[in-house]
């Protein structure tokens, strides 16, 4: 060890560029495998509903013949067919109709809501008109209470809310059958909403790259389909995921037109994912942290290969007499190895001050994940990791060479 | 002068001699300078086709997009909704001082089109505009021409299209005349344009239409009339500023809330291109972003080769303290070495921009497909790719690497005592 230090010391002038290089790259690979796992770790985070295997069916109106009072006045009806039929086609597990905020687009609804206790405090959460059905479409678990009753128009209306709405709501844990109201129907608008707690949603976001918001799942009131047309989504036989949305598009199209409604598109919800992530930058952004880190242990790699072939040139004296003086051919490798190993931790020291100063400074990116001890271990770990694994990529040919040097010949030269 | 043509042809000789002596420098160091060039002229491009004047985005550096501003209730600032409606852009943004043209438009649409003749139904990207949206987009019109103010007053029914839709509806480029069914309702094309490619987010689309009848018009009545879905795109005149004229909006927008009392509307800010193209947010500065972001590019392998080159100089200590003990300055010793390096950066250069325009075309849809479009080709076309301005680029890249990268060795080298470097210390 002692020695190995001292090797080092004696060629500090080509060790000083390395050491450098190894501390720059440290920390800007950390700090880029930091800015990635801001985006995966929420993104690994389930969403409170699933939507493998779920399709959207858009249903469009013709605005020619939406104009004929005749046939708008059968828009509910014509829906509801569409909406039998959706569900009769083979392959089709269950089928949803809802409204208001809708994953992977940038349609979302807000609502606030208060409680008679305490009529001041608003709360906002974001809102999803759904059939009861939706439950089967998006496997959502409820943490509590049931879907009973959620169909036929009840008053007090049921509603579904996230813990942590309840927990504003009713400061603390509240029973089911809790009651609160719509703060800004109630103010605005004629009708009164009160809303009666009938079960509890698991955490939920809009998005997968998004952190978990207040949500409220109400019932879809049938009286909308008069005048709107609500979002479709069906879950569809795994086996038969493949070719979904041609087939059903080919078959489906004239069926599904009726009135002025018409069959306009089918996408997967994983479809739609990949959509938005590229609307969003979320793509760009991971696929440029990724890039730029393979560039830089790449360029480690290039750099640790460089300086250690030149050095066991220099040195073949050394390693020839080494070998004859019986030291074995892998002894010599790693003679090679421990040098960059040490050399690695030398440089991680003030690399890891520089990243703790970056942390402390608050310049890591933390818009979908919070900063934790957690998170700075795993980062720091992973470019180790990353860091060592090009280090003996980078020593192996040097090494091989030093170990094939043969020592009359290697002697000889001296 | 012309001695040192012949001592620089005689540096490119022996930097060719030396290459093929030290193969494996010469290997690593044309490696690492190709791949730190693919990344830098790959991010470099981005930018560049995102931002640059090219047709038929020819204004870039002087538009100024407008969000889509919200309003709400002044009492208590509820009733939030997004969207600006016709009749606000107008008392916005028409006539401002400082602003050459304004054309307003909504965001791009998909509506089921087809010939009239034929049912056949696809869903095809549409933009609603005013007439001067094509001052403002130079579209290189095949046939026809762009709709004008009085159609557009007029309200009535035309269509420009692209020349892939004219081809695929009509089966001839020639379809001035011809009706087209977007959304069901029939249009009369009179003009037909060149394909746009979709790198350019604004310009692009299949088929414009004139916001003057656009059916979308029916939620303007929302807030008080505030509401809508309006946007609007200026270009200011050479001599203004942008500052100038968000300051000129800023007071319009002052004098439009303390017009009507009961809604309060905010603009929502407005955007240079840059920003519009890149992380659309104002406090993020995209040019600083890029040059960051290449300078460490060239930065960490720089130091990479500067330590490799080194180790290269120490062996030809004795060479140098050589043409050193017969009169070599110190600068012609550096001189040497910076040109006998350049030649490897010369050859790395030309492979790492090879190769970034293969990395560029393979990774096109999610390095510049951004916004609206997302699937299908963007449509690069070698005359957006191959501009001189792209070659002047990646050799001055190429030379900021080298200095980067033997400058401080070099210097080192060249100032070393004659004794001391024939001695070999």
């Amino acid at each position: 060890m002692k020695m190995i230090l001292k090797q080092l010391w004696n060629q500090r002038r080509a060790n000083a560029w390395l050491f450098m290089e190894l501390m720059i790259v440290f920390v800007l690979l950390w700090f880029t495998l930091d800015v990635a796992w801001n985006y995966l770790r929420a993104g690994s985070y389930p969403k409170g509903y699933d939507t493998e295997n779920v399709f959207d069916v858009r249903i469009e109106r013709n605005p020619i013949l939406e104009k004929d009072p005749a046939v708008r006045s059968h828009s509910k009806e014509y829906l509801l067919e569409i909406y039998r039929r959706i569900g009769e086609y083979p392959g089709v597990e269950s089928v949803c109709y809802y409204a208001g905020s809708k994953p992977y687009t940038d349609n979302s609804m807000f609502q606030g809501y208060s409680v008679e206790e305490d009529t001041a405090k608003v709360y906002g959460a974001k809102i999803r008109y759904i059939s009861s059905s939706y439950l089967d479409v998006f496997q959502v678990k409820l943490l509590e209470g049931s879907r009973t009753g959620w169909d036929e128009q009840q008053h007090p209306s049921a509603a579904f809310i996230t813990a942590s709405l309840s927990d504003s709501l009713f400061h603390g844990k509240a029973p089911l059958g809790a009651r609160f109201y719509d703060y800004y129907a109630r103010k605005y608008g004629s009708e009164e909403t009160t809303y009666r707690l009938s079960g509890i949603l698991p955490l939920t976001k809009l998005d997968d790259y998004a952190r978990y918001e207040d949500f409220i799942y109400v019932p879809l009131d049938a009286h909308i389909l008069e005048y709107a047309v609500p979002y479709f989504a069906i879950r569809v036989r795994s086996d038969l995921v493949s070719g979904f949305p041609d087939r059903f598009m080919r078959e489906m199209k004239s069926r599904l037109n009726m009135g002025s409604f018409y069959l306009s598109e089918v996408h997967s919800y994983d479809e739609m994912k990949q959509v938005y992530d590229v609307e969003q930058g979320t793509t760009v952004y991971l696929r440029l942290a990724f890039s730029v880190a393979v560039f830089f242990v790449f360029i480690v790699f290039l750099g640790i290969m460089g300086t250690f072939w030149f050095r066991t040139r220099q040195r073949r004296g050394e390693i020839g007499l080494r070998i004859a003086v019986g030291s074995s051919r892998f002894g010599v490798m790693w003679l090679l190895f421990n040098e960059g190993l040490i050399l690695l931790l030398l440089a991680s020291i003030p690399a890891l001050l520089i990243a703790g100063n970056i942390v402390y400074a608050d310049l890591t990116i933390n818009t979908l994940t919070d900063f934790s001890a957690g998170r700075f271990l795993i980062t720091v770990l992973a470019t180790y990791l990353l860091m060592l694994l090009m280090l003996f990529a980078g020593c192996c040919y040097p090494a091989y060479q030093a170990m094939h040097i043969s020592p009359a010949e290697a002697l000889r030269e001296e | 002068m012309k001695n040192s043509r012949i001592m620089n042809k005689q540096v490119f000789k022996q930097a060719l001699m030396l290459l093929k002596q030290n193969r494996f420098f010469s290997i690593i160091s044309i490696g690492c300078t190709a791949v730190t060039i693919t990344f830098v002229m790959v991010v470099y491009m981005v930018y560049d086709l995102r931002t640059t004047d090219m047709a038929p985005e020819m204004f870039r550096s002087r538009m100024i997009y407008s969000g889509q501003g919200y309003s709400y209730r002044t009492i208590d600032h509820s009733n939030a909704s997004g969207g600006m409606s016709e009749h606000t852009a107008h008392v916005l943004f028409d006539s401002l001082l400082g602003v050459d043209l304004v054309t307003y438009y909504t965001s791009l649409v998909k509506y089921p089109c087809s010939a009239l003749s034929d049912g056949a139904d696809k869903r095809r990207t549409v933009r609603f505009a005013d007439a001067t949206w094509f001052k403002v987009m130079k579209y290189n019109f095949i046939s026809g021409r762009a709709f004008g103010k009085e159609e557009f007053d007029a309200q009535r029914k035309v269509a420009v299209i692209s020349e892939q839709t004219a081809r695929e509806l009509f089966h001839t480029m020639d379809a001035v005349g011809r009706d087209i069914q977007v959304n069901f309702l029939s249009y009369r094309v009179v003009g037909v344009v060149a394909n746009v490619s979709s790198l350019f987010t604004k310009a692009y689309s299949e088929i414009w239409l004139p916001l003057s009848v656009s059916s979308n018009k029916v939620y303007d009545d929302g807030s008080n009339g505030l509401r809508g879905n309006y946007l609007a795109i200026l270009v200011r005149s050479r001599k203004s500023s942008e500052t100038e004229v968000a300051k000129a909006v800023d007071k319009r927008v002052n004098q439009l809330n303390s017009s009507q009392p009961d809604f309060i509307f905010n603009l929502d800010g407005y955007r240079k291109h840059t920003q519009e193209m890149f992380f659309q947010n104002k406090e993020i500065s995209a040019p600083l972003v890029f040059a960051l972001l290449i300078a460490i590019l060239l930065i960490i392998p720089a130091i990479n080769i500067s330590g490799l080159m080194q180790s290269q100089i120490r062996h030809r200590a004795a060479e140098i303290g050589v043409r050193k003990a017969y009169g070599a300055s110190k600068w012609v010793v550096l001189n040497q070495l910076l040109t006998e390096n350049f030649v490897l950066t010369l050859i790395g250069g030309m492979l790492g921009l090879l190769f970034s325009y293969v990395a560029l075309f393979l990774s096109q849809l999610w390095l510049l497909g951004g916004a609206d479009i997302i699937s299908g080709s963007l449509g690069l076309t070698g005359r957006m790719l191959l501009r001189p301005s792209v070659f002047v680029v990646v050799l001055l890249m190429c030379l900021l690497f080298n200095i980067l990268s033997v400058f401080v060795p070099a210097w080192l080298a060249s100032r070393k005592v004659i004794t001391d470097a024939i001695k070999g210390e």
